[in-house]
Parts: structure tokens; sequence; C-alpha cells
């Protein structure tokens, strides 16, 4: 073995901390030895550490110079990938364990090799894909864009518009931007997300240990398992942030710590008023804490409003995992789920109300159908080519064996006699949301990320733990490190096919905006498409594949032809100059995730062939049709 | 002395650039940037640290909270009553810089002392 894998072994080997997190110290002789040792290796293995990051990252960089992202297949972004990005990434994480040898890992140090890591791993499709990922993307440029125009919101036009206070905000910062649209502002709104994550989530983990090792571990645990691609410019992950720095703050400055059973405190509360009055003193309100606390408690019911009014899904989120927090008797505001609880119903009575007023039954219908929600949520999704279900099994994997790992440390630190009340409750809280939606068969990805801070704290405790317990130590980093790395790439970039845009889709959606007259009906073969980032009200958009003929053509042996029948048929009862649209991303989506098989593909070409159809625009990429008029109307 | 200085001294340097930029309506990416960063950190971070919060990282991770809260909840008033970018952009500026001055001023009090 040459001295650089063996310094590298040495380094890499991670040493368990003492339990509470105080640094091991040797015993007799020299005392001053361990902390010259403990300084030495501080200093090498931050030395070791980002000489590894920057390597990774020149590497990784270097890789990303051709890629060929016309050729993905089904497996996403790591069909295309270079085997060096994944090796670049690799030793930038691997950067990061180095970082962590010392039992006291300096902060500097630590946050460098986060915001690298960040960098690696989530701003990898910001350099490399040259157009805004996520259809979802341009709807949201595009209801700002309607807010900037109007100045207002019409709840009619479709549920965003009942949740308006993201898209709000957005407007403000895309006339403060001085950008024409709010897409200008997305391309690196991922890893700036992750980035925001950082110091709530560091906050939160500060308040359960004093381990710097371990925190920074959950960190790294955080960042490789956060594959639900969430951060993207949406109103989630703008909640989201809310959502952490809510919790931050209940936890380290609301925090209840271990004391005797109620009736002994209210006795004690009793004694306490009996011996000096009733009422406290003018000088005990007025005690800087207080009017600190009640400052820092107007930032958690301000916070919680933007999250109320930004989120449908977020404020129960944070309804259950606060409620979770009190009953733990870990949250010393035990009035505020019932004042998080109220905030939500007042704003469905009063902003949602048209939304809700129309879709209310359908959503009572979905509270306590758990099976019903995990039906939409796993096995509705488990469809497609053989590579796609391996990129979904591969998440169910990723995902239950975080929790696995969470649920293994959980024991191990209870083990030692940690009492984690206050990050054992958020961790399971949210899994009460799979009970009240299905929330379009994604509540399972949002329960997974509302935990995901805790549940990486506990697997990072048993990956670190001490002694023969530390799997970190069993397995090795060396070993796991690529792992993680591969799963990373495979789960959170395993749609790109679909979520990524060439430029000529985005040119298509362009010329659509030019050629098509305002009003028109725009029917696509999904809503996949980089459009509505303007003019989001401007035309009547449908998608083939969200329509009844769709499931009925899918049990038909001749789909596409009697689509093709149908599709002509709506196209002609239209009552202005009605457009047809298809795009490589929009085809691609249904016949992997609509359960097409192939339907949409042969659909296209039938359009093509068809003497019913006349092209307005093509590219490779994409094509907009309009209908020739029937023979014998004139 | 230096230090504690530079977190005001921050917010007030990005708010009136901003403010210039905006008023004299360049057009950049710089612009981009400094405005996506401004409204994620800046009209909380004074706040945050007037709050108690005093250390980098529980100041940013209030500050963000206060940032984002108070834009979303500006925002959202002016969108149900009447919309003016101008005067909301003004009132997050005005909160910025007020809470910043604040905070300069007690810090240098505090080192003069």
């Amino acid at each position: 073995m040459s001295r650089v894998a063996r310094r590298a072994r040495v380094l890499l080997a991670v040493r368990a901390p003492l339990p509470g997190g105080e640094p091991a110290v040797g015993h007799g002789g020299d005392a001053e030895a361990p902390r010259r040792r403990f300084g030495n290796l501080a200093g090498q293995s931050a030395l070791f550490s980002v000489a590894l990051s920057a390597a990774g990252i020149a590497i990784w960089a270097w890789a990303l110079s051709d890629v060929p992202l016309d050729r993905m297949n089904d497996l996403g972004l790591v069909s295309v990938l270079p085997p060096s990005a994944l090796v670049g990434a690799g030793l930038v994480v691997m950067g990061f364990v180095a970082a962590l040898v010392p039992e006291r890992p300096h902060p500097a140090v630590m946050t460098f090799q986060a915001v690298v890591v960040v960098l690696v791993l989530y701003g990898t499709t910001s350099i490399l894909e040259p157009t805004t990922r996520f259809a979802a993307t341009y709807r949201h440029a595009g209801i700002i864009d309607y807010i900037s125009i109007h100045g207002s919101v019409d709840p009619n036009i479709d549920a965003y518009f009942n949740w308006p206070g993201f898209f709000a905000g957005g407007a403000l910062l895309v006339r403060l931007a001085g950008v024409h649209n709010a897409l200008a502002l997305t391309g690196w709104a991922s890893p700036i997300f992750e980035l925001l994550y950082l110091p709530p989530i560091l906050v939160i983990l500060r308040s359960a240990t004093r381990d710097e090792r371990l925190v920074w571990g959950s960190v790294g645990m955080f960042y490789l398992m956060n594959w639900v691609d969430q951060d993207y410019f949406s109103p989630q992950a703008c909640a989201f942030l809310l959502y952490l720095a809510v919790l931050a703050i209940l936890l380290r400055w609301f925090a209840t710590p271990d004391r005797p059973d109620a009736i002994d405190a209210a006795g004690a509360m009793v004694r306490r008023a009996l011996h000096r009055g009733a009422f406290p003193r003018p000088a005990e309100l007025g005690r800087p804490r207080d009017v600190l606390q009640v400052g820092l408690m107007a930032v958690v019911i301000l916070a919680s409003f933007a999250i109320v009014a930004s989120h449908q899904l977020t404020p129960f989120a944070l309804l259950v995992t606060v409620a979770a927090l009190v009953i733990a008797r870990r949250c010393s505001a035990p009035l505020l789920p019932v004042l998080l609880a109220l905030l939500t119903a007042a704003w469905g009575v009063y902003a949602a109300q048209e939304f809700l007023s129309g879709n209310l039954h359908l959503l009572s219908r979905q509270v306590g159908n758990v099976d019903s929600s995990l039906q939409s949520n796993v096995s509705a999704r488990a469809q497609g080519s053989f590579d796609h279900r391996l990129i979904v099994d591969l998440r169910l994997a990723a995902s239950l064996g975080l929790w696995l790992l969470a649920a293994a440390g959980a024991l191990i630190r209870r083990r030692q006699g940690y009492r984690d009340w206050a990050m054992l409750a958020p961790a399971g809280a949210p899994f009460i949301l799979i009970g009240l939606q299905s929330y379009g068969g994604e509540v399972l990805l949002r329960v997974f990320l509302f935990g995901l801070p805790f549940m990486a704290f506990f697997a990072a405790s048993a990956l670190l733990g001490s002694g023969r317990r530390s799997i970190l130590r069993l397995i090795g980093a060396p070993a796991l490190v690529p792992l993680l790395v591969v799963l990373f790439f495979a789960c959170r970039y395993g749609n790109e096919r679909t979520d990524y845009f060439t430029p000529r889709e985005a040119t298509a959606a362009q010329r659509f905006y030019e050629l098509v007259p305002r009003g028109s009906m725009a029917l696509a073969a999904t809503q996949n498409l980089p459009w509505r980032y303007v003019y989001y009200d401007g035309y009547d958009y449908r998608g083939i594949a969200d329509q009844d003929i769709w499931t009925r053509a899918l049990r038909r042996r001749d789909a596409s032809a009697y689509l093709l029948r149908e599709v002509e048929a709506e196209l002609r009862a239209a009552p202005s100059t009605p457009y047809l649209v298809f795009s490589r991303a929009a085809v691609t989506y249904a016949d992997t995730f609509e359960g097409g098989g192939g339907t949409m593909l042969r659909l296209e070409r039938a359009v093509e062939r068809s003497p019913a159809f006349r092209v307005v625009y093509r590219n490779r990429d994409a094509a907009i049709y309009t209908i020739r008029p029937a023979p014998g109307t004139g | 002395m230096v230090r504690p200085l530079a977190w005001p001294g921050s917010v007030i340097a990005a708010t009136v650039v901003l403010a210039d930029m905006y008023a004299t309506q360049v057009h950049s990416p710089i612009r981009a940037a400094l405005a996506a960063l401004w409204i994620a950190l800046c009209p909380g971070l004074s706040l945050a640290w007037l709050l108690g919060a005093r250390e980098a990282v529980p100041r940013l991770a209030v500050g963000s909270a206060l940032s984002i809260g108070l834009t979303i909840a500006i925002a959202t008033a002016m969108v149900y009553t009447r919309w003016s970018p101008w005067a909301g952009l003004g009132l997050l500026a005005m909160i910025a810089l007020t809470c910043s001055l604040i905070e300069l001023v007690a810090v240098a009090r505090a080192a003069a002392a």
C-alpha cells in the first residue's frame, strides 16, 4: 500500500466520539500530547479534505463539459453522465467526510465543504442544461407574470391562485431584479434553496447535540438523501425553508428541558405564586428574555402565515409537527398548534374559498383512506419501462433504507441514554399526512422531505455512532460514499428525461406565443411543456393525457387510431381555431408516467401522416399543428 | 470592531446599491442575483439581531425566515388590497435600513463603552 493510500485510510477512518459529544482525551502521561495530536490531525484532515474536494470539483467540472443530454434514457441523468462526473462528485463527498475526522471539525472548513457538496449535488443540472427544468417552474413564472400584470389574483383560474403568497413575493422579486420574467431567476434555485436550508438545519441539529461531528454528519446525510427534487423555484421549496426556520426557532428558543410531570410543575408554580404573590412583578414581565421570546414568537407567526398563504400541504405538516413537539413536551408554546390550525382554517374560509368549495368533498373523501393514498403514491408510480421502474425501486429502497438506518440510530442513542423526543417527534409526525391526503400521489415524497432533517440526524448517529456500533467504521467511508453518490444521482435525476427541456422545445414554446392567437384552444400531449410562463390565462390549455379519452384509449387495442379520431373531434368542436402541440418531453411523459407505453408517440406519428392536420411550426423536438377545415365546409 | 459592523454594513450597502440600480433602471445579471439574495436575507438580518439571534448561524436562520416571511406577507396583503411594488419594496428597504442603523449604533456604542 502506498504512503498516500495509508494516509487516506488513517484520515478516513472516522473516530468515534464519547457519548454527549465530549472529545476523547487520553489518560496519564503528557496531558498535552493528545491535544497536540488532535490539533495536528485536525489541520491535516482539513488540508486533506480541501485537497480532495478541489480535485473532485476539477474532475466533475471537466466531465460536465461534454454530456450528450439528447441521448438520455429512462434512467435519467446517470444514463448520460460520464463516470468521471460521478467520481468527481464522490471525491467532493469524500472531502466532506474527511473533514469530519477531528472530534471538533473546523466550522469554516465544514461550511466550505457543505457549500461544495451542494454545488456538486444540486448544481449539476444548472450547469449542464441550457434551459430551466420542470414544467411546473414555467407555470410558476406564468403566475408571477399574471400578478405582475394584473396586481391581483383570480381564484377561479386554478388552485395556485388560492395560495398566492409565494407568487406575490415572486412578483416583488421580479420587479426588484429588473428582469422581464421570473424564468430568468430560476436556473440556480435548487442550490440556492439548499444553501438557505443549511442555517436552520444547523440550529435544529445543535439543539439536539453538542457533538459537531454528528451535526455535520447529519448535514451531509441530509444533502445526500434529499433526492425528492422539491427545491426548484416553487412554493414548496420556499415553504420548506420557512418550515425549517419555524422548527429551528421553536427547538432553540422555545425548547422545554426534561422536567417532572405536569402535576409537579403546576404544584411548583402554585407554591411560587403563593410565596411571591399571585401576579408576576413588573420587573419579571419586562425581562429581556421574555421580550425577545415575544419577538421570536412573532417571527414564528409571520413565517407560519407565509407558509399558509403559499402552500396547501406545508401548513398541515407544520401543524402536526408542532403538535407532536407540544405533546412530547418539547415546546413551551402549547397554544401554537391551535393558532396554526386557526390560521390554516381562516385562510381556507376566506382566501381559498373558491377552490375548497368546489373540491372539499374530494379532499374530505381522502381523509383516513391510507390504502388509497399508498396505492397512488407507490403502486401507481411503479409503471412504465424497466429502467423507470428500476429508478422507482431505487427511490423506495433509498427511502426505506434511510428510515431503517434512522430507526437503528434512534435505538442506539436511546441505549446510550439520550432522550431525543425533540428530534423523534418531528421525524415521525409527518407520517400522519399519509392518512389525510394522497396529494396527487406525492404525499409520500413530502412526508420524506418534512422528516428528512430529523431522519438524517438519527441515520448519521448510526453511521458515526461510538465503538463497534459505528457502521461507518465497519463498512468504511470509501465503500459507502460512492454508493450514496450514485444512489443520489440515480434517484434525484431519474426523471430527467422528462424534467429536462431541450432548447428546441423552449424555442417551440416561444414560437407558440408568437404564432397562436390569444384565446385559442391549445391541446398538448400532456402539460409537461415549457409553456405558460406568459399568458397564463390567455389560452385554453388542455392535455390529452388529462382527459377521459386517454384512459379509454389505453383500454383499447386501436388506442392511437381511437385517440386520433377523438382529438380531431375535440379540435373541430373548438369555438376558435384550435392548435395541437407535441413535444419530446410531453410525449415521453405520457408514455412513461401516464401508462402510455408508446401510445402517445404513435398518436404523434398518426397526426403527422393525417391530412386533417396542418403544420404551423416544427423542429426536431416539437411541433405545433392546427386542423384543416373539414371537407365540404368551405 | 470591524466584524460586528460587517453585518449591518453589508445590509445597508446592498440596500443602497440595489435602490440605486432600481432607480436608474440598470438591467444586469448582477442586479438579478443581488435582488434574489437581498429578498432572501436582508430585510430580516438586522431585525433578527435585535430579537436576540446574534450568532451567525441562528441569525441567518431567523433572518431568512423574517425576510421571506415579510416579503410574502407584504406582497400577499397588496394582492388582496392594492398592488404597489414600489411601496412594498420601499417598506422592505425601510425595515432593512432602520434595523441595520439601530444595530450599527448599538454596536458602535457597545464598542465605545
